[in-house]
């Protein structure tokens, strides 16, 4: 299997070559469906989403959210580590955009990568493994999540300074996959927005605005990625406070967010007060007004969105 | 590149264990039951080859991997143990997926009552329902789909009547689309209505229709509905149940392999499953209704009044 190039032009912007209407429009179709499909709309029922979410909330604890926290702190050590870090996660959510993959697939991409720097030492003067780990995670990430994975050889075929055959990539996946003791199948922010959302908007009046709005968590999200301060916090946290991010920009009413009390608000608030600051985060704002001219949207929330834009200090208050 | 600290001995599988007998074949691979030289402990080796021309580990088994690390805990999903690496006798890589031995599965149970009149008695029927029910409230809970539940991929302990899902191969993620695969493997006579329709969004609906398939074969010794294709799988459905419509399934008509179909009124549920009393027969209506978002869910399945009198303590 190959893909023709110029059906997926490549992005200036990493994630944002999803953004065109013909992607949103089909999100909403699917979005949509999906509540439907899977909550079962008219017969929802509050205490399975309480029974998933605390379910989730307890994986999430079991999986060990200090071993993260540590590679923030090994990292600090090694400047020359940060940033080959992020070239690596640049180089993976460009071919993440160039291919159209779900956000769920550059987060794992992203967490494998991490997982395996806690326990594997990498020298400066060679430049070659970092690029074999990050082809190899985003191929292991796409297997789990993609419908149609690319090959490996087609995965590398953007901006890659090495090419490796398919037999080296399988030798490369079995030892992170044993050092990753096979748990691939992790808890990531995505698999909380659905249910926060249902909290903070229980009473959404159309499906495309839950399309607009899980399109820009989603996006700021992937950012998170590229920001190694964001390693200390738990998925939970950086879709809550992703969430909490967006709601502030474009949704009329402020709910509670006291998503879950076993959510730490602390938490939340200091990766939202993070999110404020760095600019890679900021810097997606600047796609959401093109975005918002794509959906029909209520007058009073667009004078709402114009008034958060001039008093955007405000707005980010939290 | 250089491991920190004490690196992990991957001990290759033909030193760790004593192969016994081929037991079986999964979805992608053969099966063995073999002796952990180590433990002396059997278990169950599940083989995959790696086929080093093709693009790496399979999807397929790195999800049901996965999954199963993550649905470990759960006494009623089979134990995966470990993951080794070995060779064969090519010199080809293998994975093995070590898993506890269980030493029959439903499908061999089912067909062990094959003389006449001799049914499975009622309480092991009820005490198997309740374990799966269970089991799959378990991976529902955590976001988990099976979609390929049938007899053969429930494992049982023939001493304890314990029950465990297995062959977690297929199994997706909620946050996970699934479109439609080209060749897709998925056994028909379980499969519910909406995915032989077209639907593209699972939800957890389909596993619960399976289970409703599997509770009548429990019962009755035959599949509820062997179809041998897919029009036929769908026509042995609309003959109990009756083709349903947009009043008791709204949206069934916009179904992207909706066509029209022979017009059946519904049979009495009774007349398919002789001698399951009132309170299965309510539980089994419930499983098998057509609208995915009306089926009841595994969790409340097993709140159902049909369980009231089951011993459920050790289970």
């Amino acid at each position: 299997m190959s893909f023709d190039s110029s059906n997926h032009p490549i992005s200036p912007d990493l994630y944002c070559s999803e953004v065109t209407s013909e992607v949103i429009h089909l999100d909403s179709d699917d979005e949509a469906l999906k509540f439907n499909v899977l909550w079962g709309d008219s017969d929802h029922d509050d205490s399975d989403d309480e029974s998933i979410l605390l379910n989730l909330l307890e994986s999430e604890h079991n999986q060990v959210q200090e071993q993260t926290k540590f590679l923030g702190q090994q990292l600090r050590k090694k400047t020359w580590l940060i940033n080959a870090r992020e070239e690596a996660i640049n180089w993976i959510l460009k071919v993440h955009a160039y291919y159209s993959f779900k956000p769920e697939t550059a987060y794992l991409s992203v967490d494998y990568f991490n997982r395996f720097l806690l326990s594997h030492t990498f020298t400066q003067d060679k430049a070659w493994p970092l690029q074999l780990l990050s082809v190899t995670c985003l191929s292991l990430a796409a297997k789990m999540e993609e419908s149609k994975v690319p090959l490996l050889l087609d995965l590398q075929v953007i901006e890659s300074r090495f090419l490796f055959k398919p037999k080296t990539v399988q030798r490369m996946e079995l030892l992170v996959m044993a050092s990753l003791k096979w748990r691939l199948r992790t808890i990531t922010p995505f698999d909380f927005v659905h249910l926060f959302i249902s909290k903070l908007l229980c009473s959404a009046s159309t499906w495309g605005d839950l399309s607009y709005i899980v399109s820009l968590v989603s996006d700021v999200i992937i950012r998170t990625c590229l920001v190694m301060d964001f390693l200390e916090f738990s998925p939970s946290t950086i879709a809550a406070a992703a969430l909490l991010w967006v709601t502030n920009q474009c949704v009329d009413d402020k709910k509670s967010y006291c998503l879950h009390k076993n959510i730490s608000i602390e938490m939340v608030k200091k990766c939202y007060k993070l999110m404020k600051q760095k600019l890679i985060i900021r810097r997606s704002e600047l796609y959401w007004p093109k975005i918002s001219q794509l959906l029909p949207r209520s007058p009073t929330c667009v004078l709402d969105h114009a008034a958060a834009m001039q008093e955007s200090s405000d707005a980010h208050k939290l | 590149m250089e491991k920190t600290g004490a690196g992990v001995v991957v001990l290759s599988a033909k030193e760790a264990f004593e192969k016994l007998e081929k037991v079986g074949e999964g979805t992608y691979g053969k099966v063995y039951r073999a002796r952990e030289k180590a433990t002396g402990k059997i278990v169950a080796l599940k083989k995959t080859r790696l086929h080093e021309d093709q693009d790496g580990v399979p999807p397929t088994t790195l999800r049901e991997v996965s999954i199963l690390r993550m649905l470990s805990r759960d006494p009623h999903v089979v134990s995966l143990m470990d993951v080794k690496q070995g060779q064969n006798k090519e010199g080809k890589t293998v994975l093995y997926l070590v898993f506890e031995y269980m030493d029959t599965d439903l499908k061999k149970f089912i067909r062990s009552f094959d003389q006449p009149g001799q049914n499975i008695p009622p309480e092991t029927i009820k005490s198997l329902m309740y374990q799966l029910c269970k089991g799959i409230a378990f991976c529902h809970g955590h976001g988990i789909l099976h979609r390929d539940l049938k007899p053969h991929n429930l494992l049982m302990d023939r001493k304890t009547m314990m029950l465990k899902i297995a062959d977690l191969g297929l199994a997706r993620a909620f946050t996970v689309p699934i479109k439609k695969y080209t060749h897709e493997i998925l056994t028909l006579w379980y499969r519910a209505p909406e995915v032989l329709l077209g639907a593209t969004h699972y939800s957890m609906a389909v596993d619960i229709w399976s289970v409703g398939c599997i509770f009548a074969e429990l019962v009755t010794r035959r599949a509820l509905f062997p179809g041998d294709s897919e029009l036929q799988q769908l026509l042995h459905i609309f003959r109990l149940l009756g083709t349903p419509n947009e009043e008791v399934w709204p949206g069934v008509s916009k179904l992207k392999d909706w066509h029209e179909y022979p017009q059946w009124n519904s049979q009495s549920l009774s007349t398919a499953v002789p001698g399951l009393e009132e309170l299965g027969l309510d539980l089994l209506s419930q499983m098998l209704e057509y609208e995915p978002s009306k089926r009841i869910s595994a969790k409340k399945a097993m709140e159902h009044a049909y369980f009231d009198d089951l011993d459920k303590r050790n289970l």
